[in-house]
């Protein structure tokens, strides 16, 4: 089956070219944290900061899964890029739900503290952590299945 | 064709490149030499190649700084993710010169052109973090917009080095 045409052009997909925003977006906004802990009187700003990164990054992530979703349903039901494909999926949703708990979380309190919470910051480091892993099986479906790439059939395998 | 595509395809046929790519090519490959760092940088301890999935960390902080100077928020933190970027720009760039050592011909130009356009980018970014560090954050910010629009065409680069060559895709050899 082949992709909708709004999941990009033979060649050139969208969805791996708006992941580099959430995954940015995510990444600083934990550096920010680990920031606002090194110094005793804290970086009110940065933590200010982190908690905008994290929206940005939800909305961003967003973005990236309905590209995502469009390259997800032109692959056979049952095969191993579909697995992957799924797998790549769920641990996505995963981190973004632990960043919308984080949101909610910092929503409360994010501008009276100097400091990012530990807990905030552990919850982050998770989050980011499963995303690591999201991308994995993101790349196991580009540079091993294949998918997506010009003369490559849908199970992944050469196309002659 | 798209006028991106077309552009792609006159870079490939671009032989003038060759001499000095070739050039940078035998520069690099005395730097990388065959340790523990270049098995890192090809990514072999994941199984995937590590350029790519590097990216995603300087492009996503620096346009989450360019939103930043738009909405007129804190120009500390947007001074930070310029700076944050540079820094992560800095192993992407190493890992992405690694794999352009094993290209050649048509993907050679591409990989080529496409770390120029990055690399004047983050020459951008970094005069726009100087700016910032002055206070000038409305030069900061003109700098920071002129590389993203740079980084956009190298990105599109790679986009087409990957999926449209299969750059990295591995089997790819036993196609052709």
């Amino acid at each position: 089956m082949k992709p909708s045409v709004f999941a990009g052009p033979e060649g050139h997909p969208f969805h791996p070219f708006v992941v580099p925003l959430p995954i940015g977006a995510f990444v600083s906004s934990l550096i920010f944290d680990i920031l606002t802990r090194t110094r005793a009187d804290g970086l009110p700003y940065l933590v200010d900061a982190a908690f905008w990164l994290i929206g940005v990054g939800l909305i961003g992530a967003l973005i990236a899964a309905v590209f995502g979703v469009l390259d997800l349903v032109a692959i056979p039901r049952g095969t191993p890029p579909f697995t992957t494909a799924v797998t790549h999926l769920m641990l996505n949703v995963a981190a973004a739900v632990l960043f919308i708990i984080g949101y909610a979380w910092r929503a409360g309190d994010h501008v009276e503290l100097d400091q990012t919470r530990w807990g905030q910051l552990a919850l982050s480091a998770v989050a980011v952590g499963v995303l690591i892993a999201a991308v994995w099986f993101g790349q196991t479906l580009t540079y091993h299945y294949g998918r997506r790439v010009t003369g490559r059939t849908d199970d992944g395998r050469a196309s002659d | 064709m798209n006028p991106l595509t077309r552009a792609a395809e006159h870079i490939e046929n671009m032989k003038a490149l060759d001499a000095p790519a070739m050039a940078v090519q035998r520069a690099a490959r005395a730097v990388f030499g065959r340790g523990r760092v270049r098995q890192v940088l090809a990514g072999e301890p994941i199984g995937h190649p590590l350029h790519p999935a590097l990216v995603g960390v300087p492009i996503g902080a620096w346009v989450s700084a360019s939103l930043l100077d738009v909405t007129g928020a804190d120009e500390d933190a947007a001074r930070r993710l310029v700076g944050f970027g540079v820094l992560a720009a800095v192993p992407t760039a190493a890992s992405g010169a690694h794999d352009w050592l094993a290209t050649e011909g048509a993907e050679r130009r591409d990989g080529f052109v496409h770390a120029l356009l990055n690399d004047l980018a983050l020459g951008l970014y970094v005069a726009s973090w100087l700016a910032r560090r002055k206070s000038r954050r409305a030069r900061g910010a003109a700098l920071a917009l002129a590389g993203s629009g740079v980084l956009g065409g190298g990105a599109w680069l790679g986009g087409h080095l990957v999926y449209s060559r299969g750059v990295g895709v591995s089997g790819r050899d036993k196609l052709r």
